[in-house]
Order: C-alpha cells, then structure tokens, then sequence
C-alpha cells in the first residue's frame, strides 16, 4: 500500500533526476520547469502502477506514453520540438539493474542468466521507445513513413 | 572552364548555409527527422522551395542538393559536410528551430548561426555536476538504495563529470572516456559505499553513478529514427549507443574483477 508520504519522496527523486539531466542537456530554463513536471509525472505514474502489481515493462510503456503525451500538450503550444521535454522525461525509467546484472553474469561465465537479463533490459528500453512513439503517433496525424 | 557566375556562388552560399544547418542540429542531438525537417524550413526561408531540395542525412554525414535555374537551364549544386562528434544540447536544437522559422538573408542567417555556436552553455560547470550528482544519488534510492547509497552515488557521478568536462574539451575518444568515467564513478562509488558508508548493497550506488553516462539521447533517437524507416540513421545512432552502453560496462567490469562482487 503506497502512502502519500512515498508518492512525495518519489516526486522528488524523480525531480531531481529529471533536473540534474535537463542541465546536463543544456535544457533552457523556462523548457527545465516543464520537462521536470513531465518527468516527475511519468515517474510517479510508473511507480504507482508498479505499487499496484503492475509488470515492469506494462508500467514503463504506459509511464513513458505519459510523458510523450504530456510532453507534446507542453511544447505545441510553444513550438518547441519536444524531444526536448520528452527525452530528458524518460530518464528515470532506464532499466539499470537488468543492465548490472547482465554484466554481472557474463562476467562470472553464466551466458543464460546473462541473455535473460540482456532480453529483460532490452524490452525495457523498447518499452519506452513503444511507449513515446505511440504518442507521437497519435498526436501528429502527419507522422508517416 | 566555367565561370561561377554571381548566382552561382549565391547559389553555393545557400546551400552551404543549409547544410551547416543539419551538421548543428546533429551534433546538439537531433535526431535525423528532426535535422530534416529544420533544413527545409531553412531553405524555405532562403527561398529554395522544397521541390528544389534533396537531403541526405545521416548522424555522421548531411548531403544537400538545390536546384535553380541560370539562364532558364536547370542546374545544382552539391554540398556534402561531415558531422564530426555527436553531442547533447537541447538548448541549441531549440535555438536553430527557432532562427529556421523567420526569413533571414543569407549573411544575416550566417551571423545568427555563428552566435549560436558561440553560445556558452546554460547551466555552470559546478551546477551542472551538482545536478548530476543529485540526479544519479536520487536514481540511487529510486533503485532501492538509502542515504549510503544516495551519498555514494552522488559524489561518485560528480568526480566522473568533473573529469568528463575535461576529457570532452580535449576531445577524447567518446567510447574510451566513457570507459575511464566509467571506471571512475564505479570504483569511487565502490569505495565510499563499502568502506565509508558501510553500505549493505554497495551495488545499487555503482549502478546509479554510471547514470550520466548512459547515451539515453541517441538511444532514443535512434529507436525514432528505425520506427520511422531510416534505417541508416536508426542502425548507425544505435550501434554508437550500442558501443557505448558497452563502453560502461567494460569499465563496470573492470571494476568488479578488481573488488570481486557477486550477484547478490
């Protein structure tokens, strides 16, 4: 059961992480404010449905959908391309452990493991492609091949 | 031979000044659709229509073909300019769709683009190590970890960029400095955790100080750009992030064969 005290801690971490990113990535500052909004969002939405029993990669489609949603409703308006927001938004979902452990594996020779955490990282990084992509798609009806 | 006629160079001038465009826009991070698409607004706005405008793009190499008409006979001209590194500055991609809506002549539009590459960055080198800190500490309790971790992660992911700053300004070899940062941010949030901190799970602060160095921007870009069918730009951006995602974990490893950590 998540409380509205872990729902503000992680409304802060994923600031923080949002933030600490928008100025690695040179973001201009009145972009900042909105891609920590979008970002903190997404991150929220995540770990709620997580809390809930959501899968991990359900959890992250839909979190990073959130954010490419929210991020266009941003930055159309202001006609700011919105990878901008949208880029800087998803770091929070990035699937490090699978990527620790599949090193962790390999290193010490066991292939099987490995792979599995190698197709586990990978599906989450696909997750969020899947997850941004769909709002692209559906929020530009020019968007073609 | 030939003579460039007046037009001619005009003609040289405009097409050079797109395709330098594409070159900024691909080395702040833009992702190929993103390029194009703020090229054609440039050549709009130098009057060449899109229907006298062919472009190649890709993250290494922008082609740009115009088409006009010297004494009512088609003729073209041919820009091809290489990229050289692939960055991340948001703050420019937004700059050069800005300046690519608005009608500048040639010249004026060649001063804008030279202030903008001029540009210092936004944020201070201190602010920006600051925020990465807190970014990767955050990414640290995020991934289960407490205050040890938190603590470990961040200075870690703070030493790593301070030297990170330092190795891009002289031009480094992007996949062996994210090797070395790798090592460094690894093995000093290593250090602190275990020996300092007395973390129990010194593993979580190791993964959250390599953060900063995961090529979460062409990562993604490249993702767009395949969905989207461009498959050289979306197989070429993804095997350089791909190269680099195992830059960090050469140096990752190379760290645990020294401290010989088990999968807990």
């Amino acid at each position: 059961m998540i409380t509205i005290g872990d729902l503000l801690l992680q409304a802060l971490l994923g600031a923080l992480v949002t933030v600490g990113f928008g100025m690695l990535f040179n973001v201009p500052r009145h972009t900042l404010i909105r891609a920590v909004i979008v970002g903190t969002t997404g991150h929220i939405f995540r770990f709620s449905l997580r809390s809930i029993g959501v899968s991990n990669e359900v959890a992250t489609f839909l979190g990073a959908f959130t954010v490419g949603l929210f991020g266009y409703w941003n930055t159309h308006q202001l006609r700011i391309p919105r990878a901008i927001i949208t880029v800087t938004g998803i770091i929070t979902m990035v699937p490090g452990i699978p990527a620790y452990e599949m090193i962790i594996y390999f290193f010490h020779g066991d292939t099987l493991n490995g792979l599995q955490s190698v197709v586990k990282a990978v599906i989450l990084a696909g997750s969020i492609a899947a997850g941004l992509s769909l709002a692209r798609i559906i929020t530009a009806p020019e968007f073609k091949v | 031979m030939a003579e460039i006629t007046n037009q001619d160079q005009d003609q040289a001038i405009i097409t050079n000044l797109i395709g330098r465009v594409g070159v900024m826009v691909l080395r702040s991070g833009g992702a190929s659709f993103r390029t194009e698409d703020t090229m054609r607004r440039v050549a709009k706005s130098l009057k060449v229509e899109t229907n006298a405008l062919e472009t190649l793009v890709t993250p290494t190499v922008v082609s740009v073909t115009t088409h006009f008409l010297v004494d009512n006979i088609s003729t073209s001209y041919t820009t091809t300019q290489k990229v050289g590194g692939l960055g991340v500055n948001m703050a420019r991609i937004e700059a050069l769709h800005d300046v690519s809506r608005y009608d500048y002549p040639p010249n004026q539009l060649a001063i804008h683009l030279d202030e903008i590459e001029n540009s210092k960055p936004l944020y201070s080198r201190e602010l920006v190590m600051l925020g990465v800190g807190l970014a990767c500490g955050a990414f640290a309790i995020i991934l289960g970890g407490g205050i040890p971790e938190f603590g470990a992660a961040m200075l870690a992911s703070m030493i790593s960029q301070r030297i990170r700053f330092r190795w891009i300004r002289l031009r480094m070899n992007p996949y062996l400095l994210t090797t070395l940062c790798s090592i460094i941010a690894t093995g000093t949030s290593y250090a602190l955790a275990n020996y300092v901190l007395h973390s129990p799970t010194p593993r979580l602060a190791m993964i959250a100080s390599v953060l900063m160095l995961v090529p979460g921007v062409p990562l993604i870009n490249s993702l767009i750009d395949l969905i989207q069918i461009d498959l050289i730009s979306g197989v070429t951006r993804g095997i350089y992030a791909t190269f680099l995602l195992i830059s960090i974990g050469i140096g990752v490893l190379f760290v645990l064969s020294l401290t010989g950590i088990a999968i807990s």
